[in-house]
């Protein structure tokens, strides 16, 4: 290693350590309010407030219709998601192909990439079930809380994966698995699915509206090691706020509206 | 291919897609809504006292004749002879042409069923329907098309007319231990069935869901609509538990997979209706 990687890795560490401290100390000192099941309380409407992420995870200048980012990536300290030589050939035929974009198809957005949409979602809880409702294209992520495995072995292509989930202390923590191999993370080709991602989140309500969102990816096939996004979520205020619809594929569709009625007879 | 056979592909197709992946899961079954009338009971409340529906259920009304569960017309009992909808001359050939217009049925585009009738998919999915339900809201998650509706359980302002939601704008109540839905602000698309049963942009749709036991209530729903229909007409049917509490729904990857619009060429109208292949 020269002398250069030693400081940019020690530099990464460091940054790394400071992040794992910052992260503690925003959990430290706030306890939520639970719900009737003694559930961290999760339930409102939410919504990132920097779209960057969405058109690209890593830290990114502007360009056309593309507002500048600094990444979500927190670990690898580079904020570059540690592809494979597999991995990277495919981020370069989606960039070579942006028509490909799930998005661009009106498709499932997939996880995490449904978290970080510019879209609000309004998150739900009962028993045995958590429920992430998306404005975008009424997608609703069904979080399991009455099993900790997955049915099959990564063979079942579901684009926003199945998600089980539990408690852990005052964080809501799941395991995704079961992704179809297509699944884009945000509009510039980066991406991650097929059957041996796995997506681990955890959601830590650090003030009464404000979660932490996280999820560490990892897939042997598409990353060289596994690797981190971090972001915030912050809670929709005006009273009137709604989960309204963006039914994308009725509006790709040039004649959406009621028929043409007949003549009455 | 006929319009009829495509559906029926379409159809199977959203058969192999919903339910195939079933079989690793627990898969809800509705019980058959045949016997003797629910016995009267207690049942589950919540903190506030309310009827507590979460879990899951299916509605016993035919997703292929809605109008074979009309109980009142104008608000006055109807026999099982005089099971029609009350439609306007216009909506009624409209329902007349159901079988040339076939390719308006918004399955085939993908959208989502539509109030009342995402209710009761459980026929195409073997899955049935899950509600959450809070102080706050109340939630309807179906596996067909992935519907879902959230409702408020308090008052609050509509949402301008210019807007219009598939599945509208509804804002709960309760009236004693009934649970009263009203909803406004359809878009003039969904169907009310299979078999072509249509309503406005005006359509109004009060349901009501009155609790007889824990896990038998009994569903109405009312239909006000001045351009579709000369009166009120109002359904009701059985609305049964399913016995798996944790049943579950998968994902229904419709949009992603649905190649059954480009079946419906010029000859039955097709592309006059249907935009640029969006894959």
């Amino acid at each position: 290693m020269s002398g250069l990687d030693q400081k940019a890795t020690a530099i990464g560490l460091v940054a790394a350590g400071l992040l794992v401290l910052l992260s503690a100390a925003e959990a430290q000192d706030f306890s939520p309010a639970k719900n009737r099941f003694g559930q961290p309380d999760f339930e409102g409407i939410w919504q990132v407030l920097d779209p960057a992420p969405h058109y690209d995870i890593e830290p990114h200048g502007a360009r056309y219709g593309v507002p500048a980012g600094l990444g979500i990536i927190v670990d690898p300290a580079d904020g570059r998601i540690p592809y494979t030589a597999a991995g990277l050939a495919k981020r370069d035929a989606n960039r070579a192909d942006l028509s490909a974009d799930p998005i661009a198809r009106c498709y499932k957005p997939g996880v995490p990439h449904i978290m970080y949409l510019p879209f609000p979602l309004q998150i739900v809880q009962s028993r045995n079930l958590v429920t992430i409702n998306s404005e975008y294209v009424h997608n609703t992520r069904v979080i399991y809380l009455h099993r900790d495995d997955h049915f099959g072995e990564g063979e079942i292509d579901l684009w926003n994966g199945d998600s089980v989930g539990r408690f852990e202390g005052d964080s809501l923590v799941t395991d995704v698995f079961n992704f179809h191999p297509d699944v884009w993370l945000d509009r510039s080709g980066n991406h991650a699915g097929g059957p041996t991602l796995r997506v681990n989140e955890r959601f830590t309500l650090i003030d009464p509206d404000t979660i932490r969102y996280e999820a560490t990816l990892t897939d042997p096939e598409n990353f060289t090691q596994p690797w981190t996004i971090r972001t915030y979520l912050y809670r929709h205020k005006d009273p009137s706020k709604r989960i309204l619809e963006y039914e994308c594929h009725a509006y790709a569709e040039n004649s959406l509206g009621p028929p043409e009625l007949p003549e009455a007879p | 291919m006929t319009s009829r056979a495509a559906i029926a592909v379409f159809i199977g197709v959203l058969s192999l897609l919903g339910s195939g992946l079933g079989s690793a899961q627990s898969v809800f079954r509705a019980a058959p809504p045949a016997g003797p009338p629910p016995e009267p009971g207690p049942v589950d409340r919540m903190p506030d006292g309310k009827p507590d529906l979460s879990g899951n259920w299916s509605i016993a009304v035919s997703v292929g004749d809605i109008a074979a569960h009309i109980v009142r017309i104008d608000g006055e009992p109807v026999e099982a002879v005089d099971r029609a909808i009350p439609y306007t001359p216009v909506y009624a050939r409209l329902r007349d042409e159901a079988e040339s217009r076939m390719y308006e049925e918004p399955e085939l585009h993908c959208y989502m069923s539509g109030v009342p009738s995402h209710m009761w998919r459980q026929g195409y999915s073997g899955a049935g329907l899950i509600i959450q339900q809070t102080e706050d809201y109340i939630v309807f998650l179906h596996e067909f098309q992935g519907s879902r509706r959230i409702v408020p359980l308090a008052e609050r302002e509509r949402v301008p007319d210019s807007i219009r939601l598939f599945m509208g704008d509804g804002i709960g109540r309760w009236e004693g231990d009934t649970l009263v839905i009203e909803t406004t602000n359809l878009t003039g698309i969904t169907w009310l069935d299979t078999s072509g049963n249509r309503h406005s942009d005006r359509l109004v749709v009060t349901e009501r869901f009155t609790p007889i036991n824990n896990d038998a209530y009994s569903y109405e729903a009312t239909f006000v609509d001045p351009e579709a229909y000369t009166a009120p007409w109002t359904i009701a049917a059985p609305m049964t538990r399913g016995g798996d509490p944790n049943a579950e729904i998968l994902e229904f990857a419709c949009i992603e997979g649905n190649t059954d619009h480009l079946h419906y060429t010029e000859e039955v109208g097709g592309p006059s209706r249907i935009g640029p292949d969006i894959r």
